[in-house]
């Protein structure tokens, strides 16, 4: 019935999204809590992608995630509460971003991987992230959102549009554009 | 990256050509790029980016240290005042100069921790509906729960339904009419433990 | 602020005792708009701390009326409109003539 890896401690953290989501409705924090353990590092770690450093995502995430509890009841489709806070927190680093002086390139994340004594195929594997990851970190900030909204946040592309604000045609383009983009980047690991 | 996207393939479809035919889910069906080995290829692999990126942030996730401290705990304390209060159900008094109610929040609240304490039950919505506001109203409660897989809803639903009459009946002057509880789901299955599917 | 018949503070204070020790009453909590504001007002409550002279039971003069406001957490294991019930009385035996008691029992716990 439900994807929803388990969170730490309590009852609720086994439970589906969609009971925590209408607990949460309800004004039950503890719900709350337990989606935010279990969506939490995932729309950290998204949103550290768009904004370029931890620190500022944590924030973002926090401004996103109070704002997501007044918003619950207007959740449609409590299944989908893991996409819906995606698309909120992007929303707030994207704002956040509009505050920063544009323009500015983001640094290449520090993101520590495992060492090289790894398993031949695990440390391909790493390599591989860490080429894709670069890859992102090139894009242009607009394909660069297209990409993560689509590719890890799982909208469709009106929906994309709609956060965008452009035609869903327009997205569809990026999206092609950011994939030849990160392909040719990463050409040797085809 | 643009000159590497618009070189043709030997075929003469250029990378460019494919994202977009990728972009559109393969829509309308294209006999060339569907029957050529070289764009197959090239499909597949430019598909597998897609995967590759969720896995990239999945694995970020994993790797994040937590966050500070204090970073759940000033989420939390921003949002609990605003805790939801919901409708007021009226008490009677004899004397026309006390109104007392009681917040629909607070019967929630109730109602959901003490379906929580019965062993394999978590309890999820909770409302009433009917007109609370009115002494007397006819009042339907409608319960769902998620039952812990291997226990029999049979053996949970009596108690959860007496439960739910006993706690209205003394903490609400509500005429409730019906309570009907519903299972939303299961939890606590783990395929890894069992040997057999459940029912 | 003190209700009309017992100006002083410890009037104030014997109140708050006094709901307090009705059975069934678990906790005071200030009016809504302070407890939005001051979220340390409901655990020096709680805490039992009487030496601040803090709004428990709000009581003021709305369109020519006294109106007294309390609201309230009750125990799980007593009646809640018994609770409440008594606690108007408590209220109302302290209004002479006309006047309101709102009582909000905002948690059962």
């Amino acid at each position: 019935m439900s994807e929803s890896r388990p969170a730490p401690g309590g009852p609720l953290g086994t439970v589906a999204d969609e009971i925590l989501v209408e607990r949460a409705v309800d004004g039950d924090l503890t719900a709350f809590e337990a989606l935010v353990h279990r969506h939490g590092p995932l729309m950290r770690a998204y949103t550290s992608r768009i904004v370029g450093s931890q620190t500022e995502a944590d924030d973002v995430v926090q401004e996103a995630l109070t704002i997501a509890w007044r918003r619950l009841p207007s959740l449609r489709e409590p299944s989908a509460v893991r996409a819906w806070l995606m698309r909120i927190a992007s929303r707030q680093a994207f704002t956040h971003l509009g505050k920063r002086a544009s323009d500015v390139p983001l640094a290449a994340l520090d993101h520590a991987l495992p060492a090289d004594t790894q398993p031949e195929n695990v440390a391909v594997r790493n390599a591989q992230l860490e080429a894709l990851s670069v890859a992102l970190d090139n894009l242009g900030t607009d394909l660069r959102r297209c990409w993560l909204l689509r590719e890890v946040a799982g909208l469709s592309y009106d929906e994309i549009a709609g956060e965008m604000q452009l035609p869903a045609s327009t997205v569809r383009g990026k999206l092609a554009r950011a994939r030849v983009s990160i392909y040719a980047q990463m050409e040797g690991w085809r | 990256m643009t000159n590497l996207a618009s070189i043709p393939l030997e075929c003469g479809k250029t990378l460019d050509e494919l994202s977009d035919y990728l972009a559109a889910d393969r829509i309308p069906y294209d006999p060339h790029v569907e029957t050529c080995p070289d764009c197959l290829n090239a499909l597949t692999a430019l598909a597998r980016l897609a995967e590759l990126s969720r896995d990239l942030i999945s694995h970020d996730a994993e790797q994040l240290p937590p966050a500070p401290e204090n970073w759940l705990r000033t989420i939390l304390a921003s949002i609990r005042d605003e805790i939801r209060a919901g409708r007021s159900l009226p008490i009677h008094h004899a004397d026309p100069r006390a109104r007392i109610t009681v917040t629909e929040g607070a019967v929630r609240a109730l109602i959901r921790s003490a379906g929580d304490d019965i062993d394999g039950l978590v309890i999820g919505k909770c409302e009433f509906v009917g007109d609370v506001e009115q002494p007397g109203a006819a009042v339907e409660v409608n319960v769902g729960a998620s039952i812990a897989w291997g226990r029999p809803f049979a053996e949970l639903y009596t108690p959860l339904r007496e439960l739910i009459y006993d706690l209205l009946h003394r903490h609400t002057e509500l005429n409730v009419t019906s309570v009907n509880v519903t299972i939303e789901d299961i939890h606590g299955f783990d395929p890894a433990l069992s040997g057999h599917v459940p029912s | 602020m003190s209700l009309p018949d017992g100006p002083d503070a410890a009037s104030d204070e014997d109140l708050t005792a006094l709901v307090y020790a009705v059975e069934g009453v678990a906790e005071i909590f200030p009016p809504a708009p302070v407890a939005a504001r001051i979220p340390t007002v409901v655990s020096a409550l709680i805490s039992g701390s009487g030496a601040e002279r803090l709004v428990r039971v709000e009581a003021a003069d709305e369109g020519g009326r006294r109106t007294v406001r309390a609201r309230i957490g009750t125990d799980r294991g007593v009646s809640t409109p018994d609770t409440a019930r008594h606690v108007a009385d408590l209220m109302l035996e302290r209004i002479t003539g006309d006047g309101i008691v709102h009582i909000q029992v905002a948690r059962i716990s």
